[in-house]
């Protein structure tokens, strides 16, 4: 019993000792390194709560250096009361954003000189005007240097050029809302291929290299989502609808078809009678996402008709056409664990093709029905990495064999493959294009690097494989590129 | 002899249990402890490269700075199913970018997660990766990772009470965690050694260690007010022992149980600019 008791009293006294060491130290038993001090970044001062309640503010903590910590400012009071006092044109100013860039780009198959030479300023503006009015607009500007393709097409020292992607007012209900203006549309899951995603034009003038999130323009449109609990409804009405951008005559990514600089050829573009448009319904159903598209359009890429002779210069005259058609689309998705299934399809009904028969001089467009189909997969390999895969496939349900550049069957093998580093301030891409019946590929990889909080760099080198002299790839076989843009921010 | 053998063996044995009881209880509470039906805050997340300036640690580069708009809103019978909408407002080159996320207490239930592009004008689902091993990349480039902004479920580890010690004139619980196996399968944490409040139920500091048993991560939660009614750490900080790198997290501003609408919820919210933003301007002048 004695010795029970002898050793309860050594046991006690040693805890105390314990617990009154830990207490004259400060230092953690279990963490013998906890004397970190931390500075803040920034003085941002946070307010005091002045709620009735008392505080349980363990503002003694010497982890951070937190003199400046509590103070009198108050930033959400000088927030609200700076919005109260500023001119309008501030709060515009606070919800833009602007893009200074500077961007060149180099052949690298031919000789090594500039294809590409630009600066350019872009702004964007997302506001709220009102309670229930938005306002948004993005448009740029751009200079190109003396050495960039497009100036040398004009021969001139330097070009100046603007471009609006969108301007609209938006005016929101309790279950809808109403769009008007110059807006953008985006349709489908396929990232790479369009098959729905044929609402808004898209610039083409610097063929690929145009990322995709730049290279969509707006068009003038009407246009509503409905929200209701079966479903989200979009529909629209575009009248005088734009086409894609083409690559300006003379500049690098103009397609040189022989005998065609024999031919004066005229621009039939759309009026205000040729009006597009759609609806779209959309449905997330738990892991499912389903759409169903259907509508009106006028075909982005133009047809050439052979109208006339001009007996004065003796060349025929060409017009550039664009015809209308009718889509119906399916696009879904799936996702399970690592993985995002997509799925896409389309009907398009009446789609035009150029056709070209020199016997009986008869250029113009012929009508063709197309399922366009294409099925994806996306793996995240638990932040490591992401990989995609598409497959795509259109297939003309007539006969092809009187249509110019075009297959019955034309399939496409999209992946690409995504890596960040350094906290996602580098990221490393890599796409990879083959075409099936052609045996075209290309391959293109891509390094963005965050080099500050609002500077960035974005360099990419594109290599072409083109094997197929009748595919239209074929004019761009020696188009290998390396391209730099930096952009800044603010 | 035996007999007293015995009687300790006993005691240790009831006294352990007991502890273990007991841990688990404590980390209950501050699982249940209440964070509010719903959360509207403006996030400032800080992060940058430390060096050892004298005793301090302070940044050796200009600090990667983004700032959020969030909401949350509970839902389920225990309100342990979150959605959230969050928005970048800061930096510049990212502004606009939306995320909701739904995610469930139902262990075997992946979370649903989906991003708005605002250059691209596209929402775009997000595959949130293999439950079954564990998640790399870290929560918007800062040194928290996937895992440390995940929900805890209790059953998920066992606890062990190491001991009672004073922090920051608190006295507090030091409480480990050990991942079950099911967990630990796809955890970059072996075991977590946590500082319980013992008054409050809440966290002041964590310490995280990796699958190989190295003390990783080093968590601080400061600056703790009632706002609202509700406890909450205005400033958390991690530590990243291996990269050197730390995040500030900081609620600018901070609104707890406001009426915050269903339908804020849903996909809407990031392709509808006139019903986002002027919900988002209604719910921010709730902010403190």
């Amino acid at each position: 019993m004695m010795y029970l008791i002898f050793h309860s009293r050594i046991l006690y006294i040693l805890i105390t000792l314990i617990v009154c060491l830990s207490s004259v130290h400060a230092k953690s038993m279990f963490d013998s390194d906890d004397d970190m001090l931390f500075d803040l970044d920034e003085n941002k001062q946070i307010k005091s709560e002045t709620n009735s309640e008392p505080h349980s503010s363990f503002d003694d903590d010497p982890l951070i250096d937190d003199d400046a910590v509590f103070g009198d400012t108050d930033d959400f009071q000088d927030d609200e009361s700076a919005a109260k006092d500023n001119p309008y044109y501030e709060q515009l100013l606070k919800d833009a954003r602007f893009t200074l860039g500077y961007a060149f780009s180099n052949n690298l198959r031919v000789k090594p000189s500039f294809v590409t030479h630009e600066t350019y300023l872009r702004s964007e503006i997302q506001t709220l005007l009102s309670e229930n009015l938005f306002f948004q607009f993005d448009g740029r500007l751009n200079y190109f240097f003396d050495n960039d393709h497009r100036t040398q097409a004009q021969h001139k020292s330097a070009l100046l050029d603007t471009h609006l992607r969108e301007f609209f007012f938006q005016m929101g209900f309790e279950q809808f809302n109403v769009t008007l203006g110059r807006q953008i549309v985006v349709w489908g899951k396929a990232d790479t291929q369009i098959i729905t995603d044929v609402v808004s034009p898209r610039d083409n003038s610097d063929f690929i290299f145009i990322k995709l999130e730049d290279s969509r323009f707006g068009q003038l449109m009407l246009s509503s989502d409905i929200y209701t609990k079966w479903g989200n409804l979009f529909i629209f009405l575009s009248p005088k609808p734009l086409t894609d951008q083409e690559p300006e005559k003379g500049t690098q990514y103009d397609i040189k078809i022989p005998g065609m600089d024999q031919v004066i050829i005229n621009n039939d573009a759309l009026t205000f009678s040729d009006t597009e448009f759609g609806m779209r319904w959309q449905q997330s159903l738990g892991k499912t996402e389903l759409s169903l598209m259907a509508g009106y359009f006028f075909d982005n890429r133009y047809i050439y008709h052979f109208s006339d002779i001009d007996f004065i210069r003796k060349k025929p005259i060409f017009e550039k056409i664009y015809h209308s058609y009718e889509m119906f689309g399916m696009a879904a998705s799936y996702v399970s664990g690592a993985y995002l299934f997509k799925i896409e399809t389309a009907f398009k009904n009446r789609l035009s093709f150029q056709k070209v028969d020199l016997d009986q001089l008869d250029i113009g467009a012929i009508e063709k029905d197309v399922v366009d189909f294409g099925i994806g997969v996306e793996y995240n390999a638990n932040g490591r990495y992401q990989i995609s895969g598409e497959i795509s496939n259109r297939f003309i349900t007539n006969s092809s064999e009187d249509l110019l550049f075009t297959n019955k069957n034309s399939t496409a093998i999209y992946t690409i493959f995504t890596k960040d580093f350094f906290n996602e301030t580098l990221t490393f891409e890599y796409v990879f294009f083959y075409h099936v019946q052609e045996q075209n590929n290309f391959h293109q990889f891509r390094l963005t690097n965050e080099i500050t909080d609002n500077f960035q760099m974005n360099v990419s080198c594109a290599f072409f494989s083109i094997k197929d002299k009748e595919s239209l790839l074929w004019y761009y076989r020696n188009e290998d590129r390396l391209s730099v843009d930096f952009q800044y921010y603010f | 002899m035996k007999k007293n053998l015995f009687v300790t063996i006993l005691l240790v044995l009831i006294t352990t249990t007991s502890k273990a009881q007991n841990a688990k209880e404590i980390m209950q509470k501050v699982i249940d402890r209440n964070n509010g039906t719903t959360e509207i805050s403006r996030v400032r997340l800080s992060t940058c490269r430390v060096i050892k300036e004298g005793k301090k640690y302070v940044c050796a580069d200009a600090p990667r700075i983004k700032v959020l708009d969030m909401v949350r809103k509970d839902y389920g019978p225990k309100e342990k199913d979150h959605k959230t909408v969050s928005i970048i407002i800061e930096p510049a080159s990212e502004k606009g970018i939306g995320f909701l996320q739904y995610d469930y207490e139902q262990i075997d239930k992946d979370t649903d997660q989906w991003l708005y592009l605002s250059a691209l004008g596209k929402v775009k689902r997000i595959v949130s990766g293999n439950e079954n091993e564990p998640k790399a990349g870290s929560f918007f480039g800062t040194e928290f990772s996937y895992e440390d902004m995940e929900s805890i479920h209790i059953d998920d580890y066992t606890y062990t009470i190491l001991g009672s010690e004073t922090y920051h004139k608190r006295p507090c619980w030091v409480i480990e965690s050990i991942p079950g196996k099911k967990r630990a399968q796809k955890s970059n944490y072996s075991k977590f050694m946590d500082w319980i409040d013992k008054k409050q139920y809440i966290a002041l500091k964590s310490i995280l260690f990796n699958r190989q048993g190295k003390k990783i991560k080093k968590i601080y939660n400061n600056d703790i007010e009632t706002i609202d009614n509700i406890l909450v750490p205005r400033k958390t900080l991690v530590f990243n022992l291996e990269t050197k790198r730390r995040t500030y997290l900081v609620y600018e501003k901070i609104a707890f149980n406001k009426t915050v609408s269903d339908a804020f919820f849903s996909q809407r919210t990031l392709t509808d600019s006139v019903f986002r933003e002027s919900t988002l301007k209604k719910y921010q002048s709730y902010l403190k």
